[in-house]
């Protein structure tokens, strides 16, 4: 059964606002197209710590996430997964954290829905109260007939936060991550951006504000730390990204852990990824790879952290925090070799880590088990007592010494790390996830959350992960979940950026929750945003291979690549699953529950998990170039945005419609502005079509072309109207056009121009700007630049000042641009070089 | 009639093709072997039929002419698959065919050869672009009008050479630049434009009238690409001058082109021009220069949008809004001469303002002194403009100047 549900995250406006001030939460509040409709618990200020994975056929979660601050609830997730071991419910019970004060402490509440068979299961309706504004994230998770599939599907995203809702089941859970990271973008100062955290499939939700900070820009760190995941994964079936970890069919499940616990950038988390995935998200968060889907990712996640205040700290936090829980099945393929053993440990952590969702890719090691549930953390009190079983049942989970002496050292630095935050006791241990193994880590945690330990957390959400549901404790557990095939599904996620807008433009939530459910679906999720910035925010998330064109070819190796790690039989799957994939949707829940082992029973259910993966990816993909395209286009990095661009023209033009006309309206004006062929600017615009004449900033986009050439009015008359990121590549045209302009005025007008009307025109001033105070500093910026270009500026009789046009007109010139070199990069001047050589 | 064909004769008629073809290179015979190898003609089904009949072709041609079996093979399967309607297998067996032949081409000294080099251009940009539709339609990718961009590539640099050869080079570097254009790789011209522009020791002058012209009327639109209309016009005209005047769709594609090039350099048609030509698509825009109507060339550019992106005139014709107010300003004065001749000179701008309104033009003050400063800037006027009184002052002495063949 192949129950997707996709479930909407719902933000509570109201209860970002409450977070932080600044940041207006975004609003949208669009269901997601996700057929199952979850019902959000809105939590209250009190804290709920109750984790129930309850196991149904399919499972349900519902994470609520309170933070205890704010009382910002978080929306829950459902996870119409099917779950269908009884053994299967793991309770989590996060405590509220103590967070320090910016943290806020999240609670998950994971409401076990039992799905019912057939397509009651599938719809869900997650009821948000309040939120609205936010992008859910709609996970679906497919139940197989295994039962032992957890989807966490529900992300609960603040305001602030930037749920991602990854939708793990594999492909989906990229998507997620996609949405998330556009979100992210939108960062406020307030955020810390873990723009390098590794992508978590799932997507991550961001709190800015309180302590909570995700960063937005994690997400394209997410997108990373999805593709490494992702690898394994290839196979199909989405997971999503709260954390599953149950995944049946070997499809590595990725848990979101939505780390409720904001993470603080001070607190540096170390993740220590063992495995080569780290290895690949350090890389991508550092170093920008240059391939091309990283080399993207990355580059977002910079930019984004541009906004963030300390970027540099909080990434790295972020990265710990980022637990992959990794599928025993899908481990033999990861070159790490994580050890199978982890099923139980599956989820959890990732709750303490506040804006992480993480993934947890089921890992091997049983010892793996995230700690994410330290998120959770909140305060069990008892310090000895829990904390002492908790180190035993990590112990215990050791198949050798030498796991067991990583995990001693495992377990210190994360006592030491408590004892430090003050977390010791609060900590709930007896939730906390076993540690993984391989990926041990401290996940440090912000001040305000507990640590995550789960090794591969890769994104933080706020709201953690939903854990995993089976107990981590119960090592025997996890056998069940791998046997079973779980078709992670994934929902869509929607995220809402908060909008704290850094900069002014207003922000935007952004919306990301589309449902990769049908293809028509996918991007129109995305709501664009007034804001340009939010825009950006978007998370992207990146599919393994970076393009999204090869769509089949990809999918189709890694399914091969999954399979063969898996042993279910993939293989007719991807043919038909674009055909039948709405209906398969439809149908699905029935799968039979089986606590033990599930394969998929039937080709349609693998067929269904792949036609949503390769859906997800692609749908992923283009977000995440769409993502990379707006960051591009808000640094003013014109090479880089027409990669962005080529790429999404293949996108579009192979159906997806995401942001289409967005873009096109963008590539006309990046063409007609900053391009000398007239040719091009012809083909973009013989290549609009009809409708597209019609969108709003496609027309706008159009008029500027048309005043390009030289009625400077009503170009800046457009430049202040200008929609979206339009601006912004105007802004690039503006000194052209301004330095065009008073050459103009100074060889038609005699005598003078007084400066006041200029400024107005050329957009210095606000043409509606009576008010002197404002006008004034408009005004002394206008002087500045006349200086700057040679105007001569005298004053008439009235005192009012002038430019002396005659004068003026052999006079100006346009002052070289600092640090111009003709090759255009100032760090190989000949000079320099020269000076260096010497 | 395939089916009734013996074997006997279609071994016959195969046989006689390559015996055809082999005497043909051995004789040098450059016209008989430029028509045998022209695939896509009609006149092969005699041929065709015969493969049909007989599918051991290429073991027979393989046999019986060895030393030319890379060159016959994949052109009896290329004809082959053309008459099945095959034409991504045939641009691929042809492909390999002309490679062959181009790989022989290079060691004939002289040209003898050049009409079939020709042939085998043409023919394997037809072929192309055939296996490109069929490519499409079954959903994959397009690709071989590329490939024989590529493949052209090779032969023009087997041809822009010292020597003999170099006068066929144009009629390739035609055959590049429409495929080029239809691909929309324009960009690549430029090395071709290069290497036949900047040869010493090859007059261009020297070249096959037809090449030149074909030649100047692609220049020349990349010359309106690039908004070079003096050299466009150049390249245009002399197309124009050159073209065969019985070819009346060459005359008409040239003056497509011609026409709005003309335009914006001040240069207006008459109205038989286009009426002959079938291009009443200018014939608003010509009447609004004239009116100063800039009401009427927004209709004409939004009527015929399509056609002039399509095209590549459109924003040639969207610049010419500038000569329209230039006129309508002209009109204005004119009027205003004959009504106030004292202050003929000085136009008010709210006067421009009323105007434009009465053409439903919405604009705003400051816009239309934007425009009023645009054409001052652009030396369309002559005068200045007084901020302070809103008034736009005019040269006593011939405040309209005409463009004369100066663009904009």
């Amino acid at each position: 059964m192949d129950s997707i549900n996709q479930n909407a995250l719902y933000y509570d406006p109201q209860r970002d606002i409450s977070v932080s001030g600044a940041t207006q939460s975004v609003t949208n509040c669009e269901p997601h197209v996700v057929q199952s409709a979850n019902s959000y618990v809105p939590c209250s200020t009190s804290v709920q710590h109750d984790y129930n994975a309850a196991q149904y056929p399919n499972y349900y979660y519902n994470y609520l996430q309170a933070q205890n601050d704010s009382s910002v609830q978080q929306g829950v997730g459902q996870h119409p997964g099917s779950y269908v071991g009884p053994t299967s419910n793991i309770y989590y019970n996060s405590s509220t954290h103590q967070t320090a004060p910016g943290s806020t402490s999240n609670y998950y509440y994971h409401q076990n829905n039992a799905w019912g068979d057939g397509s009651s299961v599938n719809n869900h309706a997650q009821s948000y109260q309040s939120y609205t504004p936010d992008s859910n994230v709609a996970q679906s998770s497919s139940s197989l007939p295994a039962s032992s599939v957890h989807y966490q599907h529900q992300y609960n995203q603040w305001p602030y936060y930037y749920d991602q809702s990854a939708q793990t089941s594999g492909g989906l859970a990229v998507a997620g991550s996609t949405a998330s990271v556009a979100k992210a973008a939108t960062i406020g100062p307030d955020y810390v951006h873990p723009s390098n955290q590794p992508p978590p499939p799932g997507t991550t939700s961001w709190r800015s504000g309180s302590g909570n900070t995700v960063a937005p820009p994690a997400q394209a760190a997410d997108i990373q730390g999805y593709q490494n995941q992702y690898g394994p994964k290839a196979q199909v079936a989405p997971v999503l990204q709260n954390q599953y970890v149950n995944n049946i069919a070997g499809i590595p499940t990725l848990h979101n852990q939505y780390a409720s616990s904001a993470f603080q950038h001070s607190s540096a988390n170390c993740n220590q990824l063992p495995l080569s995935n780290q290895a690949d998200q350090q890389k991508a968060l550092h170093l920008h790879v240059s391939s091309s889907n990283v080399s993207s990712v990355n580059r977002v996640s910079e930019n984004s952290q541009a906004p963030c205040q300390d970027s540099g700290t909080s990434n790295v936090h972020m990265v710990n925090k980022v637990q992959i829980p990794i599928n025993p099945r899908i481990a033999p393929s990861l070159p790490i070799g994580m050890p199978k053993m982890d099923e139980s440990n599956l989820e959890a952590n990732s709750s303490l880590k506040p804006a992480y969702v993480c993934v947890s890719m089921p890992k091997n090691d049983v010892k793996a088990a995230q700690e994410g549930s330290e998120a959770v953390m909140q305060v069990t009190g008892s310090f000895p007592v829990s904390l002492r079983t908790y180190v035993e049942r990590n112990l215990a989970h050791c198949k050798d010494d030498a796991q067991r002496t990583a995990s001693r050292r495992i377990l210190k630095e994360i006592i030491t790390k408590a004892t430090a935050d003050g977390t010791l006791h609060t900590k709930n241990w007896d939730i906390e996830p076993l540690l993984n193994l391989p990926e041990i880590t401290a996940g440090a945690n912000m001040t305000s959350t507990g640590t995550d330990l789960s090794p591969f957390s890769f994104s933080s959400s706020r709201s953690r992960p939903s854990r995993r549901t089976k107990s981590r404790w119960e090592p025997v557990a996890e056998e069940k979940v791998t046997n079973n095939v779980e078709v992670p599904k994934e929902s869509a996620k929607s995220n809402i950026c908060s909008s704290l807008e850094p900069t002014k433009r207003t922000s935007n939530s952004w919306d990301l929750r589309k449902f990769v459910q049908s293809r028509q679906v996918p991007f129109s999720q995305c709501s664009q945003s007034t804001t340009k910035k939010q825009r950006t925010g978007g998370g992207a998330s990146l599919t393994e291979n970076g393009n999204a064109s090869s769509d089949s070819s990809k999918e189709q190796d890694l399914m091969k690549y999954y399979s063969s790690s898996i042993t279910l039989a993939n293989s007719p799957e991807e043919k038909k699953r674009r055909e039948h994939r709405s209906k398969r949707f439809e149908r699905s829940q029935d799968v039979p529950s089986k606590s033990g082992s599930s394969l998929p029973d039937n080709d349609a259910t693998a067929n269904i998990y792949t036609g949503l993966w390769c859906l997800i990816m692609r749908c992923l993909l283009s977000r995440v170039y769409e993502t990379h395209a707006r960051l591009a286009i808000q640094s003013g990095d014109l090479p880089e945005y027409s990669q962005c661009q080529s790429q999404l023209k293949r996108f579009y033009a192979g159906g997806l419609r995401g942001c289409n006309l967005e873009f096109s309206a963008y590539n006309l004006l990046c063409v007609m502005l900053h391009s000398n062929s007239k040719r091009d600017l012809l083909s973009s615009m013989a290549s609009l079509p009809k409708e597209a004449k019609k969108d709003a900033t496609v027309k706008h986009a159009l008029e500027v072309s048309a005043v390009s050439s030289g009625n400077y009015v009503l170009f800046f008359k457009l430049y202040k109207v200008a929609p979206n990121l339009t601006s912004c590549l105007m802004d690039l045209y503006v000194e052209r056009m301004r330095f065009e302009a008073i050459k103009c005025m100074s060889k038609s007008y005699r005598p003078t121009v007084p400066i006041r009307y200029a400024a107005q025109v050329l957009g210095f001033v606000g043409i509606d700007e009576v008010c002197e105070t404002n006008g004034a500093d408009g005004l002394e910026e206008f002087k500045k630049w006349l200086k700057a270009h040679g105007a001569v500026l005298s004053v008439d009789n009235n005192g009012e000042v002038q430019i002396d046009t005659k004068v003026s007109s052999t006079s100006l010139y346009m002052p070289e641009p600092e640090n111009a070199v003709s090759h255009g990069d100032a760090s190989l001047a000949v000079d320099d070089f020269l000076a260096r050589v010497s | 009639m395939a089916a009734y064909l013996s074997m006997g004769e279609a071994h016959r008629r195969i046989g006689d093709y390559l015996s055809r073809v082999v005497d043909a290179i051995s004789s040098s015979d450059g016209a008989a072997l430029a028509s045998l190898f022209a695939v896509s003609a009609p006149g092969s089904t005699l041929l065709s039929d015969a493969l049909a009949a007989f599918p051991d072709f290429p073991r027979l041609a393989g046999d019986r002419f060895p030393h030319l079996a890379d060159l016959l093979v994949p052109l009896l399967r290329a004809i082959h698959s053309h008459s099945l309607q095959r034409f991504a297998d045939a641009y691929s067996s042809f492909e390999k065919a002309a490679n062959a032949f181009l790989q022989e081409f290079r060691n004939w000294e002289t040209p003898w050869a050049m009409e079939a080099m020709h042939t085998v251009a043409l023919e394997i940009r037809l072929l192309a672009e055939k296996a490109d539709r069929e490519l499409a339609m079954t959903g994959k990718n397009p690709d071989k009008l590329q490939a024989a961009g590529s493949f052209l590539m090779k032969v023009f640099g087997a041809l822009a050479v010292k020597g003999p050869k170099r006068i066929g080079a144009l009629y390739v570097t035609c055959q590049l630049f429409k495929i080029y254009f239809r691909l929309g790789t324009v960009n690549l011209c430029r090395s071709v434009i290069r290497s036949i522009e900047t040869a010493r020791n090859f007059d261009f002058e020297d070249f096959p009238v037809k090449d030149k012209v074909t030649y100047m009327y692609y220049t020349g639109r990349l010359e309106v690409f690039n908004e070079n209309f003096l050299v466009a016009d150049q390249k245009l005209t002399y197309a124009l001058m050159h073209c065969n005047p019985q070819s009346e769709s060459n005359l008409r594609r040239i003056l497509k082109f011609l026409i709005p090039v003309k335009l914006s350099i001040g240069v207006l048609p008459k109205r038989t021009l286009l009426e002959r030509y079938n291009l009443l698509e200018y014939a608003d825009v010509m009447t609004s220069l004239k009116r100063g109507d800039l009401r009427l060339l927004r209709q004409a550019l939004d009527r015929h949008e399509d056609q002039f992106l399509k095209s590549g005139v459109y924003l040639v014709l969207e610049k010419l809004e500038l000569q329209v107010y230039q006129r309508l300003v002209k009109k204005i004065h004119i009027i205003q001469r004959q009504k106030e001749p004292a202050k003929a000179h000085q136009i008010k701008l709210g006067v421009v303002v009323k105007a434009l309104k009465w053409l439903e033009i919405d604009m705003d003050v400051d816009e239309v002194e934007c425009i009023m400063a645009c054409l001052i800037y652009k030396n369309l006027i002559k005068g200045y403009f007084a901020h302070k009184s809103k008034v736009l002052v005019l040269s006593k002495q011939d405040p309209f100047p005409k463009l004369n063949g100066k663009p904009v």
